[in-house]
């Protein structure tokens, strides 16, 4: 895997990582008002897993296509653009953002699976 | 103290935080602009691109026999070669000698004078040296971000800056009630307080482990000022002698006879056979002229987190290998692993970038924390001074507040401005003028004075306004003006299709777009909250007397 590549797939991995741990908050939950709807604690438990889980991809992708060392820093600033990304749109353009996370995450599947 | 350990953080952090953040702005803004240093060089040289041949074409061994061909000519008693090798980031072969003698003339006395340093790039397919316009290019921003051109006092506001940033840093991560669940709380509708302490926060709370590693391994850079206890204990405080038991030196003393350098490609291939194959990006040739010539083939440190060059050495005449450094203690490599956070020479492009966006953000970040300093206490002296029996001390306290607006958007909006100023001055003083370099950083400090003046004869949002939108002016002219002048380069990089140069005029381009909408957003909530401002302004100045008495 390219550092291009890569860099593309964890940016997405980590921007829908943001969108599913700030989704399983609660009172993120509130703030958006009529956006959302109230979830389950179940639900909110499986946003937070697939949270982590996205985040603990995105290490991997970055540790694969870097040094173990070098991954582990680009991750930080990857999670730290992402989460900054969803705020951002989340604030200003919130279905935009709603709908970016699942788009990236289908984006990312397809990217990944082409090549196989 | 101030009752609690939060309450007293609160205080250290505010107060800690204002104080430094006017200085860790310039320190911030400068190093988020250092990292595209070559870039920025690059684009305020553009006569170093006009060679007829990409060196990139010929393989690194036949540009450092090119280079060393030009060099024979043009610094044949030089005291030292060094040649850069294209790479990546600069994609010209680059050479540079110290115009005087380093050392002093047998039996004369030293001069004092540190060498002038002399650069050209080598034309690859004719042989030739082109110099390049006298520019301190991106190095200004590099130099501004290490001392503030101000040598070693501005080395130790440097670090107090940095050290400050920890504080703040710590503090505001105790004072932090609900660090995790405001992780991704931004709400730009709110209240102006509301809006930019979610900012302040969001951008401190995000970049956080930037924040501590960017002011921490910046503080070990200057080990030697901030941390000295182990130099003074092993070394007595000399640096240089620490250096020399870290980097293994291969050194031959000079016979004074002539010499005849052995070829450089076979040496090359040796040393790549050493430390890695397409990885030397540097060579120094010391005592050229010399039967005892050497020559050092350095490995970049671009695919590595430690910035620690392996090196090989060679006898340059007779070729023999005097001996290569490619292991290294434990302590330099922790060391200059720090070093190498900081820097950022590793990981391509990605890394660069973000580590631009991250020092964006933290710009952002300490801007919206001065910002929101001034809506506070401007809040709250409108409730002090619309209750009654307000204190004497309102009126000092109002004076302060105004230089504290006025310092704010001289910090921050006029720093941007005398930074793109700056680009200006590269593309509009003569190519040929004397000390060209010294003028162009006297243009960048005179437009930060200039807006300093403006900033204190204007009222503050208007202030804030007006210099936001200059700065965006000049940012979104920036390729307009790279488009006529300087040979037309811009139209020169499309043609040739230089991505170094085109990146660097939309990315300030970009700049411009960004600092133009918040100009704009300002002016359009400030027209709205104007007449309430002014209100109570005047409210401030008729109570004042009533305070005094």
């Amino acid at each position: 895997m390219t550092t291009a590549t890569a860099s593309v797939a964890a940016l997405l991995l980590c921007y829908v990582a943001a969108a599913c741990l700030a989704r399983a908050m609660r009172r993120y939950d509130r703030a958006e008002g009529s956006l959302a709807k109230r979830q389950t604690a179940r639900a909110a438990l499986r946003m937070r897993v697939g949270g982590v889980a996205a985040l603990a991809t995105a290490l991997a992708i970055c540790m694969v296509a870097w040094s173990p060392s070098i991954g582990l820093v680009a991750w930080i600033g990857f999670a730290g653009a992402g989460c900054l990304a969803w705020m951002g749109l989340s604030a200003f353009l919130p279905r935009t953002a709603l709908w970016l996370a699942p788009m990236g995450a289908a984006l990312l599947a397809v990217g990944l699976l082409l090549p196989l | 103290m101030k009752g609690s350990l939060r309450q007293s953080m609160a205080w250290l952090h505010t107060w800690g935080g204002l104080l430094a953040s006017w200085l860790l702005f310039a320190v911030l803004w400068s190093g988020t602009l250092a990292v595209f240093e070559p870039e920025i060089s690059h684009w305020m040289q553009p006569e170093r691109q006009r060679v007829s041949a990409s060196p990139t074409w010929t393989t690194n061994a036949q540009n450092a026999q090119a280079a060393v061909r030009y060099l024979q000519q043009a610094a044949p008693d030089a005291a030292t070669w060094r040649i850069e090798l294209p790479s990546p980031r600069s994609k010209v072969l680059e050479v540079s000698w110290p115009e005087k003698p380093a050392s002093p003339p047998a039996g004369g006395q030293a001069t004092g004078q540190p060498a002038e340093w002399m650069h050209r790039v080598v034309d690859v397919a004719t042989g030739a040296g082109i110099a390049a316009r006298e520019s301190e290019g991106g190095d200004h921003f590099v130099d501004f971000h290490r001392n503030l051109h101000a040598g070693v006092l501005g080395i130790w506001l440097v670090a107090a800056a940095g050290l400050m940033m920890l504080v703040a840093a710590v503090s505001g991560i105790i004072i932090h009630k609900r660090i995790f669940r405001d992780f991704f709380t931004f709400r730009p509708r709110a209240s102006p307080q509301r809006s930019w302490l979610d900012g302040h926060n969001a951008g401190g709370v995000v970049l956080l482990p930037f924040h501590l590693m960017i002011a921490y391994t910046g503080l070990a850079c200057y080990f030697a000022y901030t941390m000295p206890a182990a130099l003074n204990h092993h070394f007595d405080g000399n640096a240089n002698a620490l250096r020399s038991q870290a980097v293994l030196a291969f050194t031959l003393p000079p016979t004074g006879r002539r010499g005849e350098l052995a070829p450089v490609a076979p040496l090359f291939e040796r040393a790549e056979a050493i430390v890695g194959p397409g990885t030397v990006n540097l060579i120094v040739v010391r005592q050229p002229g010399d039967a005892n010539a050497t020559m050092q083939f350095y490995r970049g440190v671009h695919d590595r987190l430690a910035l620690v060059a392996d090196h090989v050495n060679f006898n340059a005449v007779t070729g023999e290998l005097l001996g290569s450094q490619t292991s290294w203690n434990p302590m330099v490599r922790t060391y200059r692993a720090m070093v190498g956070l900081h820097f950022a020479q590793f990981g391509g492009w990605a890394m660069q970038w973000l580590y631009f966006f991250a020092g964006m953000v933290s710009c952002a970040m300490v801007a919206a924390g001065l910002v929101l300093f001034s809506v506070k206490r401007r809040r709250k002296q409108q409730g002090t001074t619309g209750a009654a029996g307000s204190t004497g001390s309102t009126g000092s306290s109002a004076s302060f507040y105004q230089l504290v607006e006025r310092l704010n958007i001289v910090s921050v909006a006029g720093l941007v401005a005398a930074s793109a100023a700056y680009l200006w001055a590269n593309r509009l003083l003569p190519v040929g003028q004397d000390d060209r370099a010294v003028a162009e950083i006297t243009v960048f400090f005179v437009t930060w004075l200039a807006t300093g003046v403006h900033a204190s004869v204007r009222p503050v949002i208007a202030g804030w306004c007006e210099q936001l939108g200059l700065a965006a002016l000049l940012c979104l002219g920036l390729p307009v003006l790279d488009a006529v002048t300087a040979d037309r380069a811009l139209l020169a990089a499309l043609a040739r299709g230089d991505t170094l140069l085109l990146s660097v005029d939309l990315a300030v381009a970009l700049i411009g777009t960004v600092l133009a909408s918040i100009a704009i957003a300002l002016h359009r909530r400030s027209s709205r909250l104007l007449p309430a401002f002014r209100k109570s302004r005047a409210t401030l100045s008729t109570r004042r007397p009533d305070a005094a008495r």
